[in-house]
């Protein structure tokens, strides 16, 4: 699995990366939940047929028979929503890399594009262009009064969703974190984990975005956006100090312990890396450790999720007794021991050879 | 009695208790509906006319730039006015 190019920021930036998605429809053909399979199949062909030439390196990504769908949600991929078994497809996604386009995941067209860091201009002036290629080939629908119109109203005018991936290990550490999404829901906007809800087994990684998409510029919407997620640095930074000066020596303690444990758990559980992630996170950005062993960590974590490796069970049937732990544990230890034969191996083969 | 989309057949008390509209054509179908619902849930129901993503993306990235300049310039740190001038220029302004 291709590990997502923001992990480089973590340990040393709040603000993992930025993401601009467009959503825009074409006349004539029913939204998701009003298309038949047979008329979705068509559509997705037709989309692959037009948009494959636009550039050399946009390729199908994804679509809803991949076996690797698990994987791809579990790396913020894709959403999570396409697992849903109750709304299977069919659906298509097509990628280069840090932009791509996503068919009748509830609007026909999903035009997004993503970069590191605090970039949202750069993020929209990535879609927008993707956008503008794909307005060449097929008509898209724009109404005089709503503006882009969508599957959903609450996407209408601009069609678009920024979002920021924020990564605020410090405030979780200290529990600063409860009624956050109150408060964004006062403030028009929307705080939520990155799989869905907020919660523990995150790593301390959140997804803010805005309410807001019609009746404002899209230069307004994100610079609302920018506006808030100011706030969550600064209450980012104030929770790390704090940290230091109240807990010091068990801070550094915690950190220390996480730096070692990683690579030589027999048994790890979502819960617990996701907390090892925060600390060695906090860690990094006060110095302690390099910001090499944060990533390595949000690496592992994204990497072992349990729907990543129950797919790896399933497909080495006989092998692993549903102990996701003990295969996280190794996983991990490889990934921070840089080696590629334990991350490769089962818990059961290994300790047929140990025997 | 709750009206239909001709286009696609699906009522507007469906579409709204599902939160998703059948079509494009619902949009004109329950255009009165639809006004009524974004300018309770968004304030407004029309989009604001102007400039694509791209050129706004663009206007607000050379803003920034012009004013990390003028900050550079009245702390007279002339080494990064004089980057920041140039990646302005490369930005075409």
């Amino acid at each position: 699995m291709n590990v997502p190019e923001w992990v480089e920021g973590v340990g040393r930036e709040s603000v993992l990366c930025s993401r601009a998605r467009l959503a825009r429809n074409l006349s004539g053909v029913p939204f998701r939940g009003a298309i038949s399979p047979q008329e979705a199949r068509r559509f997705c062909e037709r989309v692959l047929d037009s948009l494959k030439g636009l550039h050399p390196a946009f390729a199908p990504l994804a679509d809803e028979t991949s076996e690797e769908l698990p994987d791809l949600v579990e790396a913020m991929r894709l959403p999570g929503n396409l697992l849903d078994p109750l709304d299977p497809g069919p659906w298509l996604a097509l990628e280069d890399a840090s932009r791509g386009v996503l068919a009748l995941d509830g609007d026909h067209l999903r035009i997004w594009a993503r970069t590191p860091g605090q970039s949202l201009p750069e993020a929209l002036e990535m879609a927008g262009s993707l956008e503008a290629l794909v307005r060449e080939v097929m008509p898209l629908v724009r109404d005089p009064q709503f503006g882009w119109i969508t599957a959903s109203p609450m996407d209408a005018g601009t069609g678009l969703r920024a979002s920021l991936l924020l990564h605020l290990p410090a405030l979780c550490i200290a529990g600063r974190t409860t009624g956050f999404p109150e408060a964004m829901e006062a403030m028009g906007h929307a705080l939520a984990g990155p799989w869905g809800g907020i919660s523990e087994d995150d790593a301390g990684l959140f997804v803010l975005t805005h309410r807001r998409t019609i009746g404002l510029s899209e230069a307004e919407i994100l610079e609302g956006l920018e506006g808030v997620a100011s706030i969550f640095l600064r209450e980012e930074e104030n929770a790390r100090r704090c940290l230091l000066q109240e807990w010091g020596t068990e801070l550094e303690d915690a950190v220390a312990r996480s730096a070692s444990l990683l690579g030589s758990a027999h048994l790890l559980s979502r819960r617990e890396l996701s907390a090892r992630v925060r600390w060695l996170s906090v860690g990094a950005r006060l110095g302690w450790v390099s910001a090499s062993q944060a990533r390595d960590a949000m690496e592992a974590h994204l990497r072992t999720g349990d729907r990543t490796l129950s797919r790896k069970a399933g497909s080495v049937a006989g092998e692993l007794e549903g102990n996701l732990d003990e295969w996280r544990a190794r996983t991990t230890a490889g990934i921070v021991r840089g080696d590629d034969d334990l991350q490769a191996s089962t818990p059961e083969r290994s300790r047929r050879d140990d025997a | 009695m709750s009206r239909i989309c001709p286009d696609c057949g699906r009522s507007w008390e469906d579409a709204r208790s599902k939160g998703r509209l059948g079509c494009t054509g619902c949009w004109n179908s329950f255009r009165t509906e639809l006004s009524a619902l974004l300018e309770e849930s968004q304030g407004s129901d029309r989009q604001v006319s102007g400039k694509g993503p791209v050129d706004q993306a663009r206007g607000l990235r050379r803003h920034r730039l012009e004013s990390r300049l003028q900050v550079a310039l009245s702390h007279e740190d002339y080494t990064e006015a004089g980057r920041l001038r140039d990646e302005l220029r490369e930005d075409g302004t």
